[in-house]
């Protein structure tokens, strides 16, 4: 018989594949189960830290960190450190400009004028190092600058 | 909560419990870990049931959350788990007559081949008797979904298990239908 002669098998209605499907009944858990899940669960109800009462100083931060508006405490937080630092800026002595050569010749002219001094306008700092010394020539070369220099002047003729 | 209050939501809604996580994750031992967090998170909270009018939807609801956590969490593992799809789930009660465990196994793997969406609106539907509305509220979805959900896995499950039918509709053949 041609298998494709078969009449298609009949289209069952909703009801008869949900009746077919309450027609199996539900395994419950395995018995042993029972004693064991009530017992775990009894051991950590009694073993779980009481709730606190009053919650603390981290449970706030914790919340604030949590919370939707933990942003606005980090823009404060930024905003307080910024201040702070300005304010350190602001507190520092703010050093004067060194005067010009000719502020400087005017301020001595006019201090020439006066009868008596009525500031001292103190030189500028170097502001490199001054070059050292020159040396000292030898007592010898300084009375007899003909003569060859000599260690012993009881020696010299 | 009662010292025998605990048992007494055992007794009357873990099987119910059971064979939603069994059904909606098509593995024990998630089903078992799900089980035991309902009763440690109604352990951890004695008032959870307080002002509930249904105590199951409420721990079907339950449930559901915790097998979809479940599933996230070890999807990797139940993929390795679907190689074994073949071997028997054991959500029915073992039929003693072995047609009847044929036919148990083709809807069980029927019921596996749905999506766990459209498992768990069958289960609750079916199983468990529950309104559209109901079981919409239980899975947290409209219950318009939760009816076209339930349409397409009737239609699913009827094309699959046709020839169970055709076996059925014989005139004598089978014992599915006694």
């Amino acid at each position: 018989m041609d298998p494709n002669r078969l009449p298609p098998a009949p289209e069952p209605s909703p009801d008869e594949v949900e009746r077919l499907l309450l027609r199996q009944s539900l395994q419950a858990p395995p018995p042993e189960w029972r004693d064991d899940i009530l017992r775990h669960a009894c051991q950590t109800r009694s073993s779980a830290p009481p709730p606190p009462a009053l919650p603390g100083l981290a449970a706030c931060w914790r919340a604030c960190l949590n919370a939707s508006w933990s942003p606005l405490v980090a823009v404060w937080l930024l905003i307080f450190a910024l201040n702070h630092v300005s304010l350190r800026t602001a507190d520092a002595p703010n050093p004067l400009p060194p005067l010009s050569p000719a502020a400087l010749a005017e301020l001595r002219r006019l201090q020439g004028d006066s009868s008596g001094p009525a500031f001292v306008v103190a030189p500028p700092p170097p502001t490199r190092e001054s070059p050292p010394p020159p040396a000292t020539r030898p007592r010898a070369h300084r009375l007899r600058p003909g003569l060859p220099a000599s260690p012993d002047p009881n020696l010299t003729v | 909560m009662p010292p025998g209050e605990l048992a007494r939501l055992y007794d009357t809604h873990a099987p119910a419990l059971w064979g939603f996580l069994l059904n909606f994750t098509r593995d024990p031992a998630d089903s078992r870990d799900a089980l035991q967090e309902v009763f440690l998170r109604l352990s951890r909270r004695p008032n959870l049931l307080d002002g509930v009018a249904d105590e199951r939807a409420f721990l079907l609801r339950l449930a559901h959350n915790l097998a979809v956590d479940l599933i996230r969490r070890q999807s990797a593992r139940r993929q390795a788990h679907a190689a074994f799809g073949a071997s028997r789930l054991g959500l029915f009660v073992p039929a003693p007559d072995p047609d009847q465990a044929a036919a148990q196994g083709e809807i069980e793997a029927a019921l596996g081949d749905l999506p766990p969406e459209q498992r768990a609106v069958v289960q609750l539907k079916l199983w468990e008797g529950l309104t559209f509305q109901a079981l919409a509220e239980v899975l947290g979805i409209p219950p318009n979904t939760a009816a076209s959900r339930y349409r397409y896995a009737l239609d699913k499950l009827r094309a699959r298990l046709r020839p169970l039918y055709a076996e059925w509709r014989q005139p004598g053949g089978g014992s599915h239908g006694s």
